[in-house]
C-alpha cells in the first residue's frame, strides 16, 4: 500500500473528503445499477404470478357458472 | 447463414436463453476487475506530482465518462436499427440503456465536480467539456422521459428513437471540446495513435478499471433487458411456462 498509516489513508493530505466522497457516490451508483433491475424482476414475476392465479380463478368461475345455468334448462 | 443468426438474436426468447448462459461470467469478471481496478487506484499507486491525492478520482471518473459517451452511441445506433427494421428487442434495448448511461454520465459530473474543487478552484464552469457533458445527462432523462410521457409502445419506439439519433451530434462535439475551444478541462490522457501522458504505474490500474466498468454496464443492461423482455413478453407461453404461471 501506498498510504503509511490509516489515518493517513483518510486524510490523503488534505483531499479525503474529496475522494472518498467521489468514491462512496461512485459505489451507490454501482449499487442502484444492481439493485434496480433485480427488485425489478421479482417485482414483476410476482406481478405475473398472481395475474395467471387470478385468471386460472375467473375461469373456474365461469365454467362453474354455466354448469349451473346449464343444470338449470 | 448471417442473416439467419440476425434474426435468432432478435428472438427475445432466443435472447433471453442466450444472455442466461453469459451472465455469471460476465459478473464475475466484471466484479475481480472493478475491485481490482479501484483498490489500486485508490491504495497501490503514488500520488501526482501536481496534484496529490485528489487525481485518485480519475479511476472511477474516466471509466464513467467513456460509458456515458459509449453507451449513448450505442444506444443510437440500437436505435436506428430498430426504427429501420422495426426490431422489439432493439426498443427494449434503447429503453434498457437510457437509465444505465444516465446513472453514469452524472457520475462522470459529480466526480469532474468533486475533482474540479481541490484541483481547480471550482466546483463548476460552465467550458465546452462540462456543458456538453451536462447536454449528455439531459438527453437521456429526455429519452426516459419520453418514453414515460408517450403510451402508445410503437410511437414511443419510433419517437425515442428519433430523439437518439438526433442526439448523437453531441457526441463528437464532447469528444472534441477540449481540442476545438480552451477548457479549463484538460485534454485526452489516454490515446491510441500516440503514447499516452500517463505513467504505467497509474495507467494500469486505470485500463483495468475501464474494462471493469464496461463489462459490469454490460452486465446490468443484460440484467435489465432481461426484465424488460419478461414484462413485454408475458402473455407468451414461453414466460409463463418460465415463471412457473400457469393459467
Amino acid at each position: 500500500m501506498y498510504f503509511e498509516s490509516l489515518s493517513d489513508l483518510f486524510t490523503m493530505g488534505g483531499h479525503g473528503p474529496y475522494v472518498w466522497a467521489a468514491y462512496g457516490i461512485g459505489l451507490s451508483v454501482l449499487v442502484w445499477n444492481l439493485l434496480s433491475p433485480v427488485l425489478q424482476g421479482r417485482r414483476l414475476a410476482s406481478t405475473i404470478r398472481r395475474n395467471a392465479l387470478r385468471d386460472t380463478v375467473r375461469k373456474e368461475h365461469i365454467g362453474n357458472e354455466q354448469l349451473k345455468s346449464e343444470g338449470c334448462r | 447463414m448471417k442473416w439467419t443468426f440476425f434474426h435468432r438474436m432478435s428472438s427475445p426468447k432466443w435472447f433471453y436463453d442466450f444472455s442466461g448462459q453469459c451472465l455469471p461470467w460476465v459478473g464475475l469478471l466484471a466484479l475481480a476487475l472493478v475491485v481490482t481496478g479501484l483498490t489500486w487506484g485508490l491504495l497501490f499507486t503514488p500520488p501526482d506530482y501536481l496534484q496529490g491525492n485528489s487525481y485518485r478520482i480519475i479511476f472511477l471518473h474516466v471509466p464513467s465518462a467513456s460509458l456515458a459517451m459509449t453507451i449513448y452511441v450505442g444506444l443510437a445506433v440500437t436505435a436506428a436499427i430498430g426504427f429501420v427494421w422495426k426490431i422489439k428487442l432493439a426498443d427494449m434495448a434503447v429503453s434498457c440503456l437510457a437509465p444505465i448511461g444516465a446513472s453514469f454520465c452524472a457520475l462522470a459530473l459529480i466526480s469532474g465536480s468533486i475533482w474540479g474543487k481541490p484541483t481547480w478552484g471550482t466546483w463548476w464552469v460552465w467550458d465546452a467539456r462540462l456543458t456538453s457533458m451536462l447536454i449528455l445527462l439531459f438527453l437521456y432523462l429526455g429519452l426516459i422521459a419520453l418514453r414515460e410521457a408517450i403510451d402508445s409502445r410503437e410511437t414511443a419506439a419510433r419517437a425515442c428513437a428519433i430523439l437518439a439519433m438526433v442526439g448523437v451530434v453531441n457526441i463528437p462535439i464532447i469528444k472534441f471540446s477540449v481540442d476545438w475551444w480552451n477548457t479549463l478541462h484538460q485534454g485526452a490522457t489516454i490515446k491510441i495513435t500516440t503514447e499516452s501522458s500517463m505513467a504505467m504505474e497509474m495507467l494500469i490500474p486505470l485500463l483495468i478499471s475501464i474494462a471493469g466498468f464496461y463489462l459490469f454496464s454490460l452486465f446490468v443492461f443484460l440484467l435489465r433487458l432481461r426484465a424488460e423482455i419478461i414484462s413485454r413478453e408475458q402473455r407468451t407461453t414461453w414466460v409463463k411456462a418460465l415463471l412457473g404461471a400457469h393459467s
